[in-house]
């Protein structure tokens, strides 16, 4: 590796925006018109990875219709590895890492009534409105199921 | 009119599921009823009356493999040191199908968990409605749940055993103690998904 991609690996790696508090207004409204599926994984979550790649393959194969928001909740600092397992999956949805203060006021956005476990899975409809919740392992049959319904 | 009472009987009939399972599980304010489970280190079965203190029991879901559990480790252990002298003791369980009891064991003995770890194959958590490891439930003397949710850094979930502190359960335990009303009895706890 050269003096010069040494130098530059670490800048590229900490790429991976942060979401706050905010982030229906960051990460979900800037995609209306579109369904929006926001999963919540880490690097170090089993079941996040494995179901990961049917959350891809949902994405790719509806893009335009379908954006697949990924908000890591590795810490910041870990922003490096989660960048370095997206792109395994070489795909071009936004991604993020959970920069949030107040992790209630954080999760009570996306719903209120998630009680806290990853991976999490929430998919907004064209007009933004949340119409499905999941707290463990999604399949790609569950998630198909609910973006047929909305197309 | 027919179509109308047909969606009332089915929005009923949601309702209905959707009481069934809220009452599945157990809130702040609700007793517990005992139950058995076996010690990792033991292999005995022991009961819910035995393992708790004479001011309660404190009864952490937890796992051998989750981050934000792992990170917790010696702050269980020091409450459960401290707070065993003061009446309530910390009381482990692991719910996770995917984490037999010898490893439930080596991983107590390897990371200091000097208090009664729990084998359950997934039914209590299911009774208590435990989502994720580190996931708490605080019962008083008469098994009244005082306290549910985190440990502790509820605010900013955390991997790092330095930065673990039990900010979220501590003032609960301690009003419990005191016979006082717990000003925080539910908070959220970020964790990992316990495998069902």
């Amino acid at each position: 590796m050269s003096l010069i991609s040494l130098l530059i690996a670490p800048l590229l790696a900490a790429t991976l925006p942060a979401v706050d508090e905010n982030v229906v207004e960051k990460a979900i409204r800037p995609h209306q018109g579109q369904i929006v599926v926001v999963n919540l994984w880490a690097t170090w979550c089993g079941p996040c990875r494995e179901e990961f790649p049917d959350l891809v393959r949902l994405y790719n194969e509806n893009k335009g219709s379908v954006v697949l928001v990924a908000v890591s909740m590795d810490e910041p600092e870990d922003a490096a590895k989660a960048r370095e397992y997206l792109e395994t999956h070489k795909s071009d949805f936004p991604a993020y890492i959970r920069g949030f203060k107040d992790f209630d006021a954080f999760s009570s956005a996306l719903d209120p009534d998630w009680k806290g476990a990853i991976p999490a899975t929430f998919i907004f409809d064209q007009s933004g409105k949340r119409v499905f919740s999941h707290e463990g392992k999604v399949t790609y049959k569950q998630l198909k199921k609910v973006i047929s319904r909305l197309k | 009119m027919r179509s109308t009472v047909a969606l009332f009987t089915i929005a009923a009939f949601c309702f209905i599921i959707a009481l069934a399972q809220a009452e599945a599980a157990v809130k702040v304010g609700d007793t517990v009823t005992d139950f058995a489970l076996t010690d990792v280190r033991t292999g005995k079965e022991i009961s819910l009356r035995d393992l708790k203190g004479p001011a309660g029991v404190a009864l952490i879901f937890i796992a051998t493999e989750c981050p934000y559990s792992n990170a917790f480790n010696k702050v269980m252990a020091d409450l459960a040191k401290e707070y065993k002298a003061k009446g309530i003791n910390v009381v482990g369980i692991n719910p996770n199908k995917t984490e037999p009891a010898d490893a439930v064991k080596r991983h107590a003995d390897n990371n200091g968990l000097d208090f009664v770890v729990l084998k359950d194959s997934g039914a209590i958590a299911d009774q208590f409605g435990a989502t994720r490891t580190p996931e708490v439930f605080l019962l008083d003397s008469q098994m009244t749940v005082r306290y549910h949710g985190a440990i502790g850094n509820s605010k900013l979930p955390t991997t790092k055993a330095e930065q673990a502190r039990a900010d979220d359960l501590r003032p609960a335990l301690d009003a419990v103690i005191q016979g006082a009303p717990v000003e925080v009895a539910q908070t959220k706890a970020f964790g990992c998904t316990i495998k069902r």
